[in-house]
C-alpha cells in the first residue's frame, strides 16, 4: 500500500502545472535574476577599497621652494599612488590650474583634488562620504606628522631621527582577523533563495492533504472512507513531496552553480543535504498548515507568505536582515526555519563545518519533528459532524 | 453597479495577501530606506562609522584610543566577543569595523580588527587608528611620559580636525532622501500587491459560473464593462493612496517633503503598469497560485534588474541596458530624478519621458491582455 501511494502521490503532484512552476522554474528564474543583476557584485564589491583617482594643483609661489623640487606633501601623494605597494592608495594627475582640476572633476576622471598654496592645502570633493573622507584624511595625516616632528624637535631634538623613522617605516599596529576564505556577502542572496525554494515545498504537502481530507476535497472523502491505513497513507505522500521538492532543490542547485556559474563556496554534496533538509522543513510545515487550515484559499495565501516572510527575514531581499536580526533579536533566527537554513548554507561556505553548523543543522531536524508530531495529532481520528 | 459591488467585495478573499505585501513595505522599506538615506548638506562632513571595540588591556594607551575614537566615531555595543560573530556582523553591516584591543598593549602595541575583506571603509579606519597609536608611540619612543604622549596626540588631533574641505556639488544629487528610498521599494510591494489582488480579482469574474451569471443579467455589455473597469481603478488606487499615506505619515519631517506631489504622481503612474500586468496576468491563467507565481516572477525578477533592491550604478551595464525594456526601470529612474532635481526644474523632458515610458507599458501589457483573452476566446480554450 505505501509504495502505491507513494507512486501515485508522486504522479498526481508532478502533474500539478503550478507546481512545477512554482517549485522548479520560479527559483530558476529568480537565481537567473540575481546572477544577471548583481553577479558582478560577486567578484567586485562595491564597497571594496579601489585606488583613489585625484588631482593636484600648486599655488605655491616660487619663492618658497625650488621650482623643480616637488613640495612634501606633492612627494607624500607620489608615494601614495605608487603602483608597486600592495594598496596603491591614489591614481594621481597634476593640473596647472585649478579650473582644469574642477573641469576633470565635473567629467569625473578624478573624485576630488587638491589645491597647495603658501599658506595651506585645500581639499575639494563632489560630496560628502567614505572617498572624501579618506581623501582629507591624507592632508590630516600629513599635518599630523609635521606637527608631531615640531613638537620633538622642541622638545626631544636628539629623537628626532629615530621619529622621524617610525613615521616613515611601514610598521603597521593592527592586523585584521583573517578566517582564511573570502566568500562575497552577495551570496547571501542566493542563499536566502534556496531557503525560500525549500519552505516552497509547503505547499505541495498543502495541496497533498486537499486530496486527504474529507472536509478539502471529494477524492479526501473517497480516501477516508477507504478501510485504509491513514498514518502509512500521508507518510507515502509525504515522502512523495519530499522527493519532488529535493529534486526541484538540487537541480536549482547545480543551475546556479555550472549553469550560472556562480560557485556557492561549499561542497556540492553539503549543499544538497542542507537543501534536501530544507525541503523536509518546507514540507513538515505544509503538514502542519494542511492539517489547521481548512478554507482553500488560505492553503494558498497563508504557505505562501510563510515562506515568502521567512526568506525576506533571512536576506532575500536586503543580505544584511538576517544579521541584523541576529543582533538584536537572535531568538528569531533560531525559530525561522528560512534563516537557520541561510545560517547552515552561510556557515558551511565561509567557516566550514563548524558547532553552528551542526546546531542549525540540529535545529531543522527539531523544527521538522515538532510539525510532524502536531499535524499528527491533529490529523488522527478526524470526526466529520457535516462535510 | 452591481458588478463594481461584486469586484470589490471579492477583494475581501485576497485581504491577507495585501496585508502580508503592505507590512513588507511597511517593515522592510522603512528599514533599507533608512539604511541608504543621506543628508543633502553642502558643508563637508567627515564620514562617521560605527566601530564595535572590545577592549581587554583597560590600560591608560587602551582607554585613550577607545577615547579617541568615542570622540570621532560611533562607537557601538559588539553584543559578542567571539571571533566568527564579530566577523558577521562587520561583513553584514551591523558595524563597520570592529578593534580588539588585546591583554598587553600598552607594552606590545599591537591591535586586531575585523572589517569586511577589503572594504574602503576598512581602510579609512584603519588609517586612523595606525595614525593615532603610531604618534603616541613615536612620542613615548621619544622619551614623552604617557600621559603627555596621549595628551599632545589628543590636542594635535583636535588640531588637524579643523581641516575641512570643500563640496563642489550642491545640489544633493549624490544623497538618497529617505521618500527616495521608500518609493523606490515600493515599487515592488505596490506592483505585487495590485497584481496578485487585481489579477485574481478579474480571474474570479471571469469563472465560468459567475461570468455567467452576469452575461444573463439584464446588465449591458459596456454598463458590465465599466464596472469592472472602475472596480479595478479603485482598487489600485486605493492600494496606491494607502502606501503614499503610510510613506507620508511615518515621515513627515523628511527633508524632501515638499516633492510628495512628483513621488505621488509616479507612484501612480506606476499604478497603471500594475493594472496592466495584472491584466495581462490574468488573461493567461485562471488558477490563484499561477497568479501569485507570475506576478512573483515577473515583479521580482524586474526589482532585481531595475535598481529596486540593488542600486543601478552598482548593476552592470549590460543588465542596465537590458532594464530599459522594464517600466520598473524608469519608474525607479523617474524617482532618482524626483530626488536629485530641485522643485522648479521637475517638469522637463526628463521626467515626463520617464512617466510616459511607464504608460507605453501599461498599455503594451493591457493590449497583451486583450489579445490573449480574445484569443482565448475565438478557440475557446
Amino acid at each position: 500500500m505505501f509504495g502505491r501511494i507513494f507512486l501515485y502521490k508522486l504522479k498526481e503532484l508532478i502533474r500539478m502545472k503550478w507546481i512545477i512552476g512554482w517549485n522548479f522554474l520560479f527559483p530558476i528564474v529568480l537565481a537567473t535574476a540575481f546572477a544577471l543583476g548583481f553577479g558582478n557584485l560577486i567578484d567586485d564589491d562595491p564597497i571594496d577599497f579601489h585606488t583613489i583617482p585625484v588631482g593636484y594643483v600648486s599655488e605655491l609661489s616660487a619663492g618658497d621652494a625650488d621650482a623643480s623640487e616637488p613640495s612634501a606633501f606633492l612627494q607624500v601623494l607620489e608615494e601614495l599612488s605608487d603602483d608597486t605597494d600592495d594598496t596603491t592608495v591614489l591614481q594621481l594627475y597634476t593640473y596647472a590650474s585649478e579650473a582644469e582640476a574642477k573641469d576633470a572633476l565635473s567629467t569625473d576622471e578624478i573624485s576630488g583634488y587638491y589645491l597647495e598654496d603658501d599658506e595651506d592645502i585645500h581639499t575639494t570633493v563632489p560630496s560628502n562620504g567614505i572617498t572624501s573622507t579618506t581623501m582629507l584624511q591624507i592632508v590630516k595625516e600629513y599635518k599630523n606628522y609635521k606637527e608631531t616632528l615640531e613638537n620633538i624637535a622642541v622638545d626631544h631634538p636628539e629623537a628626532m631621527a629615530d621619529a622621524l623613522d617610525t613615521l616613515t617605516s611601514d610598521t603597521s599596529f593592527l592586523s585584521q582577523h583573517d578566517f582564511g576564505n573570502d566568500t562575497s556577502p552577495y551570496l547571501q542572496y542566493f542563499y536566502a533563495l534556496l531557503a525560500m525554494a525549500s519552505l516552497y515545498g509547503s505547499w505541495i504537502s498543502t495541496a497533498m492533504l486537499t486530496g486527504m481530507c474529507a472536509n478539502m476535497s471529494e477524492c479526501g472523502k473517497r480516501f477516508e472512507c477507504a478501510p485504509g491505513r491513514k498514518l502509512v497513507a500521508i507518510t507515502a505522500g509525504t515522502l512523495a513531496g519530499l522527493c519532488i521538492q529535493a529534486l526541484a532543490n538540487a537541480v536549482t542547485v547545480l543551475y546556479i552553480q555550472y549553469v550560472l556559474r556562480i560557485d556557492l563556496s561549499a561542497p556540492i554534496g553539503y549543499i544538497i543535504l542542507i537543501t534536501t533538509l530544507g525541503s523536509a522543513v518546507g514540507i513538515s510545515v505544509g503538514n502542519l498548515f494542511g492539517s489547521i487550515l481548512k478554507n482553500p484559499i488560505l492553503l494558498t495565501v497563508v504557505p505562501l507568505s510563510f515562506a515568502m516572510l521567512c526568506s525576506m527575514c533571512s536576506g532575500l531581499m536586503v543580505a544584511t536582515i538576517r544579521q541584523a536580526i541576529e543582533y538584536y533579536a537572535p531568538f528569531f533566527n533560531r525559530i525561522n526555519p528560512g534563516a537557520v537554513m541561510t545560517d547552515a548554507l552561510y556557515h558551511i561556505g565561509y567557516y566550514g563545518t563548524t558547532r553552528t553548523f551542526y546546531i542549525d543543522l540540529m535545529i531543522m531536524g527539531i523544527i521538522i519533528i515538532l510539525n510532524l508530531v502536531i499535524s499528527g495529532v491533529l490529523l488522527r481520528r478526524r470526526n466529520y459532524a457535516s462535510i | 453597479m452591481p458588478v463594481f459591488k461584486a469586484t470589490i467585495r471579492s477583494l475581501k478573499t485576497y485581504y491577507i495577501t495585501i496585508l502580508v505585501y503592505f507590512l513588507v513595505f511597511a517593515v522592510f522599506g522603512t528599514m533599507t530606506s533608512r539604511m541608504n538615506s543621506g543628508s543633502t548638506d553642502s558643508l563637508y562632513e567627515d564620514v562617521v562609522l560605527d566601530v564595535a571595540v572590545i577592549d581587554h588591556d583597560h590600560s591608560t594607551f587602551s582607554e585613550a584610543l577607545v577615547n579617541y575614537l568615542d570622540t570621532t566615531q560611533h562607537l557601538v555595543d559588539a553584543n559578542t566577543t567571539k571571533p566568527r560573530e564579530l566577523n558577521d556582523n562587520v561583513r553584514f553591516d551591523i558595524y563597520d569595523y570592529a578593534l580588539v584591543i588585546p591583554e598587553g598593549f600598552e607594552t606590545s602595541h599591537e591591535l586586531e580588527y575585523y572589517t569586511s575583506s577589503n572594504s574602503a571603509s576598512g581602510y579609512l579606519m584603519t588609517e586612523k587608528i595606525q595614525s593615532y597609536v603610531q604618534d603616541i608611540v613615536v612620542y613615548l619612543n621619544s622619551g614623552y611620559p604617557i600621559e603627555e604622549a596621549i595628551a599632545l596626540t589628543d590636542e594635535q588631533i583636535a588640531d588637524v580636525d579643523n581641516t575641512s574641505a570643500t563640496i563642489l556639488d550642491e545640489t544633493g544629487t549624490h544623497q538618497r532622501s529617505f521618500f527616495t528610498g521608500m518609493f523606490t521599494f515600493n515599487g515592488y510591494t505596490l506592483l505585487m500587491m495590485i497584481c496578485i489582488s487585481v489579477g485574481s480579482v478579474m480571474t474570479y469574474m471571469k469563472e465560468k459560473d459567475v461570468n455567467n451569471r452576469i452575461t444573463v443579467s439584464g446588465m449591458s455589455f459596456v454598463k458590465r464593462n465599466i464596472g469592472l473597469f472602475l472596480s479595478v481603478l479603485v482598487i489600485g488606487i486605493l492600494l496606491t493612496s494607502a502606501s503614499i499615506l503610510f510613506t507620508i505619515v511615518t515621515n513627515l519631517g523628511d527633508s524632501a517633503i515638499h516633492k510628495i506631489g512628483y513621488f505621488s504622481l509616479n507612484t501612480f503612474v506606476l499604478m497603471f503598469v500594475g493594472l496592466g500586468i495584472a491584466y495581462f496576468i490574468s488573461s493567461i491563467t485562471k488558477n490563484d497560485s499561477i497568479i501569485s507565481m507570475l506576478s512573483n516572477m515577473i515583479v521580482l525578477s524586474m526589482a532585481f534588474l531595475c535598481g529596486v533592491f540593488i542600486q543601478t550604478e552598482l548593476l552592470d551595464d549590460t543588465i542596465v541596458a537590458i532594464s530599459h525594456f522594464l517600466p520598473l526601470y524608469w519608474y525607479v529612474q523617474a524617482t532618482n530624478y524626483i530626488n536629485a532635481h530641485a522643485l522648479g526644474e521637475m517638469f522637463s523632458t526628463d521626467f515626463l519621458t520617464y512617466l510616459a515610458m511607464q504608460l507605453v507599458f501599461a498599455a503594451i501589457f493591457f493590449v497583451a491582455g486583450l489579445i490573449i483573452s480574445r484569443k482565448k476566446e475565438q478557440y475557446a480554450i
